[in-house]
C-alpha cells in the first residue's frame, strides 16, 4: 500500500483558554498521492484548525499528523499554503517578489529566479502584472500570485484555505477552473477547504463533510466520479450535490443550536 | 467666468491669508506696535537678522535637534525590535518607558544642566530623551502589529526565525519606527525651543528669548516664522518616508 | 496593554510559543515584572548616586525625604494643583474653540481650504515660543499660561475633531433621517456619538504637549506650579526637589493618559479610532 500524502489519525485539538470543548476530536482523514480532497462544513466546525495542523503552524494535543509518513513538526516548503484573503502578500514587494519569496529564501540563483518567475506568471495567467503591488491587482489575481508563489516551490502537497471565498461569483468560478487547469499539470496532492458544495464538486475527487463543532470529525466522505474538466451542469453533479447539500443543512442546523 | 476649481481651492487660501495679514496689519497700525509689530517692521528685521547669523542660529538649533534625534533612534529601534519579540524584554522594560515617556522632556532640564552643564550635550540629552521613549513604543507596536498569515507565508516557504525576522518583521515595523520619528521631531522642536530660551546662549529659541527682553519685536516674528517652515518641511520629510515605506494603513502611537 | 499584547502578538508567539505554554505550568503574576525593574531601576539610581555628589545626583533616599517633607507641607499638592489647573483650565478654553472649528472643517470643504494655512503652518510652531508674544500680550499672569494651553490643545482637538466629523458612516445619518429625524437629530445621535471617540484621542495626544508647554511657561514666567518648583530648586541645588517634581509629572501624565482611555472605553464599548494601545 503506497504511503499517502497526508493522514490524520485520531487528531484531537483543544485550544486553551477557549472553554473546556475540544476543536477537533477523533479526525480521521487521509489524502492520497494525486488526489485532490475537499473539506466542507458549516463555520465554526474546525477545518482551518485542521489545515493548520497539517501545514505545522499548530500541533495536535492528540493523534498523529502525517505527511507522506512522517509526522507533520512545523510548516515548510513541500506543504503549500494558500490563505484566505490577501493578508498574506508582503504589501512591500511587487507580485513577482512576491512569487519569489520561497526560491530566495532557498538562496536560488537569479536567473533561475527570473525563469521560475517567467513561467509561473504565464501558468497563472499573469505576464505582464509581475512589477505591480499588491494594492494594484484584483482579488483574482492577488489569489493568483498566492498559487504561483506556493508552486514556486514546488511542493508535494497544496493546501488551501478557502481561498476563493473573498471573491465575486465570477471570479470564483473562472478561478476555480484555472486551478483545475493548473493541478493538472503536476497532480500535488490537495487539502481544499470550502463551504460551498458546488466549488467542491467542480474541483475534488474526494469531498469529504464534517460535523458541525466543537468535538468535530469527518462525519461522511463521498466520492466524485466525473472527468474533468467538469461540466457546472452536468446532471451527475446535481446529484450529488443534493445529497452533499442534505448533509450540509443537518449539520447546519446543529451548528446553530 | 470663473473656474470652479480656483473658486473651490486657491480662493479660500488667498482668502484667510489676506484676511489675516489684513487684521494683523490693523492691529499693528491701532494697537501698540509692540503687541502687533507691522508687516514693514518684520520685513525689515527679517533682513537684519538674515545678513547677521541667522543661519548659523538655525543651524546650531538643527544639529542639536538631529544629533539628539539621530543617537536616541539609533538606540530606540533595536530595544523596540527586541522588545517586541522577547516577552521577557518587554516585560522588564515597559514599566519604565512607559512611565519615563510621561516626563515632559524640559522638566529634565534643571537635571541636565547639574549633570553635563549648561551645554551642547546637556540639550541634545534632552532632545534624545523625548525621541528615544516615542520611537521605542512605536517601534515595538510595528512588530506586534505583523501579520500573523504574513509569518505564516514565510514559515510555509521555509524561511527560518531569523530569515521572517529580515523578511517580514523587519518591513512590517519600519513604518511604525518611522511614525515614532515623525512624532518625535514634533516634541524636539518643542523641546529645544523651551532649552534654548532657558539655558541656551544660542540658537533659536535663544534667538527668540533675546529678542522679547530687548523687545525686538519684528525678530520674535521672524523667528516663529522660521520655526513654522523649518517644522512644517521635516514634517513633510517624515511623511514621505512613512508613504514610502507603506505606512498608508499605520496608526499612530 | 501588557497582558492583552502578549497574547495576540503573532511574532511573539511564534518566538516563544513555550511562554505560552507554561502559562499554566509556572505562573509568574503579573505585578512582578513592574516591581522587578522598578528594583532594578532604584538599585542602578543608588549606585549612580553615591558615584556623584547630592547635588548633581541626588539618592533615592534623599528623593523619598523630600517627597514626604512637600506632600507633608502641602506644597507638592499647591504646586501640582496649580499646574493641573492652568491644562484644565487651557484644554477647556482649548476645546471650546477647536470642536466647533473642526466640526466647521469637516463639514465644509471651502471652510477647511480657508483654515488650512492657519493649521498647517502654525501647528508646527511649539506653543512655548509663543510664550514671548502672550507675556507681551497678558503679562506675566494666569492669562499667558491659559492662552498658551489653549493655543497648544487647539490644533490636535480641531484636527481630531475634523477627521471625526469627515469620518462619519454616511449611512449612520441616512438611517437616522430616514426614520424621520431631523437633521439636528441626526447630528445629536449619529454624528456626535461618532465625532466623541476623535475628540478623545485628540485630547490625549495633545495632552503630552501641554504638559510640556505648562512646564516651560512655569520656568519662564510663573511663580508657581510645578514647573517654578523645578526652577526655584535649582537656586539651592535641590535636586531632590527637582526630581520629586520630575516623578511627580510623570505621574500626572501617565494617569490622565490613562484617565482618557477609560473614559473612552467606558463611553464607547466599541473600538476606539485608529489605536487603543498608546
Amino acid at each position: 500500500m503506497a504511503v499517502a500524502a497526508a493522514e490524520f489519525r485520531g487528531v484531537a485539538k483543544v485550544f486553551t483558554g477557549r472553554g473546556s470543548s475540544p476543536a477537533l476530536e477523533d479526525f480521521e482523514l487521509q489524502i492520497k498521492e494525486g488526489e485532490f480532497v475537499c473539506l466542507l462544513g458549516p463555520s465554526g466546525c474546525g477545518k482551518t484548525t485542521a489545515l493548520s495542523l497539517l501545514a505545522g503552524f499548530d500541533r495536535p494535543s492528540s493523534g498523529t499528523v502525517l505527511h507522506r509518513g512522517r509526522p507533520v513538526i512545523g510548516p515548510g516548503a513541500d506543504r503549500g499554503v494558500v490563505f484566505q484573503g490577501d493578508d498574506s502578500l508582503m504589501p512591500w514587494l511587487t507580485a513577482t517578489e512576491n512569487l519569489l519569496l520561497g526560491p530566495r529564501i532557498r538562496k536560488v540563483p537569479v536567473g533561475e529566479q527570473r525563469a521560475t518567475a517567467e513561467r509561473l506568471l504565464a501558468l497563472v495567467g499573469l505576464v505582464g502584472h509581475g512589477n505591480k503591488y499588491p494594492r494594484e491587482l484584483s482579488g483574482g489575481m492577488k489569489q493568483r500570485i498566492q498559487i504561483a508563489r506556493v508552486l514556486a516551490n514546488e511542493p508535494d502537497m497544496l493546501l488551501m484555505d478557502e481561498p476563493f471565498a473573498a471573491l465575486d461569483a465570477q471570479t470564483r468560478t473562472h478561478l476555480q477552473d484555472e486551478l483545475v487547469r493548473i493541478w493538472s499539470q503536476t497532480r500535488p496532492a490537495v487539502l481544499f477547504i470550502t463551504h460551498d458544495v458546488h466549488e467542491a464538486l467542480i474541483l475534488a475527487d474526494r469531498v469529504a463533510v464534517m460535523r458541525a463543532g466543537p468535538c468535530s470529525a469527518v462525519r461522511i466522505t463521498f466520492q466524485v466520479d466525473a472527468p474533468r474538466p467538469r461540466d457546472r451542469s452536468d446532471p451527475r453533479l446535481a446529484a450529488d450535490y443534493g445529497e452533499i447539500q442534505r448533509v450540509m443543512a443537518e449539520e447546519f442546523q446543529r451548528a446553530r443550536r | 467666468m470663473i473656474d470652479k476649481r480656483f473658486v473651490n481651492t486657491v480662493l479660500p487660501y488667498l482668502l484667510s491669508v489676506a484676511i489675516m495679514l489684513g487684521m494683523w496689519q490693523l492691529a499693528a497700525t491701532q494697537i501698540n506696535p509692540l503687541f502687533f509689530p507691522r508687516l514693514e517692521t518684520v520685513w525689515r528685521s527679517f533682513w537684519v537678522l538674515a545678513q547677521g547669523d541667522l543661519a548659523s542660529q538655525v543651524l546650531v538649533s538643527l544639529t542639536r535637534i538631529l544629533t539628539g534625534f539621530g543617537i536616541a533612534s539609533l538606540v530606540a529601534v533595536p530595544i523596540g525590535l527586541l522588545m517586541g519579540t522577547i516577552p521577557a524584554v518587554h516585560r522588564l522594560l515597559d514599566g519604565p518607558v512607559e512611565f519615563f515617556r510621561f516626563i515632559p522632556p524640559i522638566a529634565m532640564i534643571v537635571l541636565a544642566v547639574a549633570w553635563f552643564g549648561a551645554s551642547n550635550v546637556a540639550i541634545v540629552f534632552l532632545i534624545g530623551f523625548s525621541t528615544i521613549f516615542i520611537v521605542t513604543i512605536n517601534t515595538e507596536a510595528g512588530v506586534l502589529h505583523v501579520v500573523r498569515n504574513r509569518i505564516r507565508a514565510g514559515q510555509m516557504m521555509g524561511a527560518g526565525f531569523w530569515q521572517v525576522f529580515r523578511l517580514v518583521v523587519l518591513p512590517s515595523a519600519i513604518p511604525h519606527a518611522l511614525i515614532g520619528m515623525r512624532i518625535s521631531m514634533g516634541a524636539a522642536f518643542s523641546t529645544i525651543v523651551s532649552a534654548e530660551m532657558i539655558a541656551g546662549d544660542n540658537g533659536l529659541g535663544y534667538l527668540l528669548q533675546d529678542a522679547r527682553t530687548t523687545l525686538r519685536t519684528g525678530n520674535i516674528f521672524v523667528g516663529i516664522v522660521l520655526l513654522g517652515a523649518i517644522g512644517m518641511l521635516t514634517d513633510r520629510v517624515f511623511r514621505a518616508l512613512v508613504d514610502r515605506f507603506g505606512g498608508e494603513h499605520v496608526g499612530a502611537r | 496593554m501588557s497582558a492583552r499584547a502578549e497574547t495576540s502578538s503573532p511574532w511573539r508567539s511564534v518566538f516563544a510559543p513555550s511562554w505560552s505554554q507554561t502559562r499554566t505550568a509556572h505562573p509568574v503574576p503579573g505585578f512582578v515584572w513592574p516591581i522587578a525593574s522598578a528594583l532594578i531601576l532604584t538599585a542602578i539610581w543608588t549606585l549612580a548616586a553615591n558615584r556623584f555628589d547630592v547635588t548633581v545626583f541626588p539618592s533615592p533616599l534623599a528623593t523619598a525625604r523630600e517627597a514626604w517633607r512637600l506632600i507633608a507641607s502641602g506644597a507638592l499638592e499647591e504646586h501640582a494643583g496649580i499646574s493641573i489647573a492652568r491644562l484644565i483650565g487651557g484644554f477647556a478654553i482649548g476645546g471650546m474653540i477647536a470642536v466647533p472649528v473642526g466640526f466647521a472643517m469637516g463639514i465644509s470643504p471651502f471652510f477647511r481650504r480657508m483654515m488650512e494655512p492657519f493649521t498647517e503652518f502654525f501647528r508646527f510652531i511649539p506653543a512655548i515660543a509663543m510664550v514671548v508674544f502672550t507675556l507681551i500680550w497678558f503679562g506675566i499672569g494666569e492669562a499667558s499660561k491659559l492662552f498658551l494651553i489653549a493655543y497648544n490643545s487647539f490644533f490636535s482637538i480641531a484636527m481630531a475633531t475634523e477627521m471625526g466629523v469627515a469620518r462619519v458612516e454616511r449611512s449612520r445619518i441616512h438611517a437616522v433621517l430616514s426614520l424621520g429625524g431631523s437633521r439636528w437629530d441626526a447630528a445629536r445621535l449619529a454624528i456626535l456619538p461618532s465625532v466623541v471617540p476623535y475628540i478623545l484621542q485628540g485630547m490625549r495626544i495633545g495632552m503630552g504637549r501641554a504638559f510640556g508647554t505648562i512646564v516651560s511657561a512655569e520656568i519662564l514666567a510663573a511663580n508657581s506650579g510645578l514647573g517654578y518648583l523645578i526652577y526655584s530648586a535649582r537656586e539651592f541645588s535641590r535636586m531632590d526637589t527637582v526630581v520629586v517634581a520630575i516623578v511627580t509629572l510623570g505621574l500626572l501624565g501617565l494617569a490622565a493618559d490613562r484617565a482618557f482611555v477609560a473614559l473612552a472605553r467606558r463611553l464607547y464599548r466599541h473600538a476606539l479610532p485608529g489605536n487603543d494601545n498608546l
